[in-house]
């Protein structure tokens, strides 16, 4: 459905992002995890031209053989919406402040559909309560800042599934809220890609968020991706240092019989953090901070194919042991 | 709302309260003698005895403050001394004209600074963007006298399309009125216009970066689309304070296009009075200008509130969980 090639994000003479190939399949669930600064929300916006001004993107992105690259604001505006919705980090600021809330949702519908008022308000009733806000009614006269961040939120998912989109950009939508909250919206989003067979382009800094949310897992690091596959196979039998060094930080993969050896264990630490954009070294972008770094890592590393859709871009990935436990390849 | 309204009706009489003993007090303190000033350096003492007693001069300076701000209530500020008119029903007569100027003024700024700033903003790349940016700088620095003259000299005196002068009450003849008032609206308007157009133009650049734009866009409205029904009301919270702050510009300007214009109003029984030396009238006259400045900052509250509803439930204490 979304086919990704070569897609380069430039600002100035850097180039933030550069991803050669990613497809989201109709319906599935993608998360995109990386650190802050690696390029992940750069690339999830430009695909529907919301990227800041002063970027520029280059290469191919299609949408049910639609190309989106190049089209004119006017253009990418009738996508957007009706197409792709998308929702963002931070619910409190993402909400016109001086805008009744179901005006707002309303507004969603009315650019896609010419809708009579009395249907357009039922739609929007139906969305809220589709998001599971309750008392849709009152809370459509209300104003963005007498709502809880979880209930923005809410309102911001309905406001991105008005027109029911194929696919649904995500772009850090629990990062600003409560645990406990968080969960709620998480559900909600996998139901909602479930029920309506919407895919879902999910980003995070969170590998522990988007383990529970997605079917295929992208890693990015410094503005590439050098890792994607399903996501049981990224986290159990990463092949990248990177993801595994991400996946070894983070205390919440650990499944029930592994879970012994990390209480009481210090989690592992990534040494250093992202360089700046120019920063970067020559070849594989994570040298420097990797520690199983070889001669030829200072050339760029290339595609390699670890079998059933799981690639990386690693010149000394990580082996894996035939027959251990681990190895998915001989159970499918 | 209502407490709102409240509170800003109790800040206006407290502020014109205030203005009106800062005024008094301004100038009793540099006239030295009030009858003197009036009557000249050549003044006999038995005249300037007989002034003192008919303005009531001699009375301690309290009584003389009272009996003037009562006056302002029971319509009575005394009578000009050598024009010999009524005070109060001069002003009266004056206050037609000034607000019909004032008003009229602010109510071409304010949409044309929006939507000049709006779409500077929006083009702020592109040379349209720009020709308004120095267009704006230009009218900051053209003063209303020369813009009042350069006009009268153009569509008054070259083409002829309208007077170049006087006053017609709109309930004699709207048209004529009208057609009087255009080119000292626009003289006064031109360089109010230029300084809101700026900050609209800025407040736009700042609301543009905001996230809700983002959801607009992401919704399916065009960036400018998304400029339009999103950020100019949020842009206008800056452009409602910062019109605030020209309002004592405002009135400035009145006073001299007034006189451009030979317009009876405020400024120019202003402007005439000091020159004939009528302290009395002039006290009365910056009272009312003051009070004009109060109330339209009253009406720039008022709107505060109708534009930001996040003003309305923090003032006006309608909590809502």
């Amino acid at each position: 459905m979304l086919e990704i090639r070569d897609l380069d994000v430039a600002i100035g003479r850097h180039t933030i992002v550069s991803v050669e190939r990613l497809d989201i399949p109709a319906g599935t669930r993608l998360g995109i995890v990386g650190e802050s600064g690696s390029g992940k929300t750069m690339t999830a916006m430009s695909i529907v031209g919301l990227q800041p001004n002063t970027a520029v993107v280059s290469g191919s992105v299609r949408f049910n053989d639609r190309e989106l690259v190049g089209l004119s604001d006017r253009r990418l505006a009738e996508v957007r919406g009706r197409d792709i919705g998308v929702i963002f980090q931070d619910p409190a600021k993402a909400l016109n402040p001086m805008m009744r809330v179901g005006r707002q949702v309303a507004e969603a519908i009315r650019l896609h559909m010419d809708l009579p008022r009395d249907r357009l308000r039922a739609r929007v009733l139906q969305l809220l309560t589709q998001v599971h806000l309750p008392d849709a009614r009152s809370l459509m006269r209300r104003y963005p800042h007498q709502l809880s961040g979880g209930q923005q939120q809410r309102v911001l998912i309905a406001i991105a599934i008005a027109c029911d989109p194929k696919l649904l950009i995500a772009d850090e939508p629990t990062t600003a809220l409560d645990v406990t909250v968080q969960s709620g919206i998480l559900s909600l989003l996998r139901e909602l890609s479930v029920e309506r067979k919407m895919g879902l382009l999910f980003v995070s800094h969170d590998l522990g968020v988007i383990q529970t949310i997605s079917e295929v897992i992208g890693v990015v690091y410094g503005g590439q991706l050098v890792e994607l596959g399903p996501a049981r196979r990224v986290i159990r039998q990463a092949r990248h240092r990177y993801t595994q060094a991400l996946v070894s930080a983070n205390p919440g993969i650990a499944d029930d019989e592994h879970l012994g050896e990390i209480v009481g264990r210090q989690l592992d630490v990534i040494p250093g953090s992202v360089p700046a954009l120019d920063r970067f070294p020559s070849g594989c972008r994570f040298r420097g901070r990797c520690s199983a770094e070889i001669a030829s890592c200072a050339q760029p590393p290339e595609i390699s194919v670890a079998g059933d859709g799981h690639i990386f871009k690693c010149w000394n990935p990580i082996e894996v042991v035939a027959g251990s436990e681990g190895d998915l390849d001989a159970a499918s | 709302m209502a407490r709102v309204i409240t509170r800003s009706v109790l800040s206006l009489v407290l502020a014109a309260f205030v203005g009106s003993m800062i005024v008094f007090g301004l100038l009793r303190s540099i006239g030295g003698n009030v009858a003197h000033v009036i009557l000249g350096q050549y003044a006999t003492p038995g005249a300037l005895e007989a002034l003192q007693e008919e303005l009531g001069l001699n009375a301690p300076w309290y009584v003389q403050y009272f009996s003037w701000l009562g006056g302002v209530f029971t319509g009575d500020l005394g009578t000009s001394y050598s024009a010999r008119f009524d005070i109060f029903d001069e002003i009266l007569r004056r206050l037609g004209p000034t607000t019909l100027l004032a008003f009229g003024s602010l109510l071409i700024s304010i949409p044309a600074a929006l939507a000049l700033g709006t779409y500077s903003a929006i083009q702020v790349k592109k040379l349209r963007g720009g020709v308004i940016d120095v267009a704006s700088q230009i009218g900051i620095a053209i003063p209303a006298f020369w813009a009042g003259l350069i006009m009268v000299l153009v569509f008054g005196i070259r083409l002829g399309w309208f007077p170049t002068g006087g006053y017609i009450s709109p309930f004699e003849d709207l048209v004529e009125a009208v057609k009087g008032l255009v080119l000292p609206t626009l003289a006064l308007s031109l360089g109010i216009t230029s300084v809101l157009t700026r900050y609209v133009r800025s407040a736009m650049l700042d609301v543009m970066g905001e996230d809700f734009i983002r959801t607009a866009m992401a919704k399916g409205r065009t960036r400018r689309g998304a400029a339009r029904v999103h950020g100019v009301r949020n842009a206008s919270v800056s452009l409602v304070t910062v019109g605030t702050l020209q309002l004592g510009a405002l009135m400035a300007g009145t006073v001299v296009i007034e006189n451009v214009f030979v317009i009876p109003g405020i400024g120019r029984l202003l402007v005439t009075s000091v020159l004939g030396r009528e302290v009395i009238v002039v006290q009365s006259l910056i009272l009312v200008i003051l009070l004009m400045i109060l109330v339209m900052n009253f009406l720039m509250d008022i709107a505060y509130v109708l534009i930001d509803p996040r003003i309305r439930d923090s003032q006006g204490g309608k909590a809502v969980a």
